[in-house]
């Protein structure tokens, strides 16, 4: 996937469904291949962010680059989902 | 009770029709601009282009002191019928007036805490509100993961560029904000915008970014000096943009002049 916006919303109900029935307690998701977020796939990250938090999980995300790094920057969402490099 | 499919589409498009409208009665009216800028000097025009029927934009402007003029330019996170909705009780917040307004940064929070109340998980909206002075020729301002602002001299085009990060509201209750200013004295303008501009796609198929709307502003500005406007930027807009636009666009533009007829 090399966009993430709206439209990509069963896409990341399905990885989340995955995550949960995995069993893990943690889940990392590489943004590396994602070259491009808008505001609501934004929102789709803290969908995840607060899907894991409410089933006792922790997800964190990394390998954010380019457009992608600078949406998280000038959103600052570093303050409320784990952003690793 | 519509009997088929092409009776329902009608309908609907109908329902949305009627939405537009009463959205665009919520912005700022042409009598409530002109009184704006016979008490500030302060020439103002705007864009606003709802990529489907209805925009999750809205902006609006209002004075909050002798020599202070308040604009807010607010993106709420998709678009369409959700979004729509958004902006509608957004306008009812920011239309009940409070004294927190004379600080950006207070306001802001104020408003964060209030959408955080309404707002689904996944949903949020960009702003920036801010404050003109006409005494400190500069718009001071608090940005919540919106575009950047820019300033531009209308004799140089000499741009420019205010820091815009800030998390979006509606998220966290926790989150802060601080003022920043940009210069904003006669013989200037300042435009805010929707990041439709910036994640609009080139013939080439690239963005046209922070730079090309800096680079779309000074253009304008080269061409038009005093008599730049929403419309004299946007005409250099879509000589580049390729249409349809995926998201809603609203931008708003400032002037102003250096002889200025105030009341």
């Amino acid at each position: 996937m090399d966009k993430l916006v709206f439209s990509d919303n069963g896409v990341v109900r399905k990885i989340f469904e995955e995550f949960k029935n995995s069993g893990c307690a943690k889940c990392s998701i590489n943004l590396s291949k994602l070259e491009y977020i808008d505001s609501a796939g934004l929102g789709l990250l803290v969908l995840i962010h607060e899907a894991a938090e409410s089933d006792g999980k922790a997800a964190e995300f990394s390998g954010a680059a380019g457009q992608v790094k600078k949406m998280l920057e000038i959103t600052n969402f570093a303050s409320v989902i784990k952003i690793v490099p | 009770m519509p009997t088929d499919v092409e009776e329902y589409r009608a309908e609907m498009e109908c329902e949305l029709k009627t939405a537009r409208i009463m959205q665009s009665e919520i912005l700022p009216s042409a009598d409530q601009l002109r009184r704006l800028q016979r008490k500030f000097g302060v020439e103002i025009s705007a864009w606003f282009e709802p990529s489907a029927q209805i925009s999750g934009d809205v902006w609006d402007a209002w004075q909050v002191g002798p020599t202070k003029l308040a604009i807010c330019l607010v993106d709420f996170s998709t678009h369409g019928i959700t979004a729509a909705m958004n902006t509608i009780r957004f306008f009812m917040l920011i239309r009940q007036r409070n004294k927190l307004m004379r600080d950006p940064a207070k306001y802001v929070e104020f408003l964060n805490k209030a959408l955080c109340q309404y707002l689904l998980t996944h949903q949020f909206a960009t702003i920036i509100y801010g404050i003109l002075d006409t005494t400190s020729h500069s718009f001071t301002y608090a940005a919540a993961g919106s575009t950047q602002p820019l300033s531009v001299r209308l004799d140089t085009s000499q741009v420019s560029v205010g820091d815009r990060s800030g998390l979006p509201l509606g998220i966290s209750r926790k989150a802060t904000y601080i003022n920043r200013s940009i210069p904003f004295a006669p013989g200037a303008a300042l435009f805010l915008y929707s990041d439709a501009m910036t994640e609009s796609s080139q013939a080439n198929e690239s963005l046209i970014g922070d730079d090309g709307v800096i680079n779309i502003l000074k253009t304008a500005t080269n061409d038009s000096h005093e008599n730049l406007s929403a419309s004299n930027i946007f005409q250099k807009f879509f000589d580049i943009a390729v249409r349809p636009l995926n998201d809603d666009l609203t931008a708003v533009c400032l002037l102003r002049p250096n002889h200025p007829t105030i009341q």
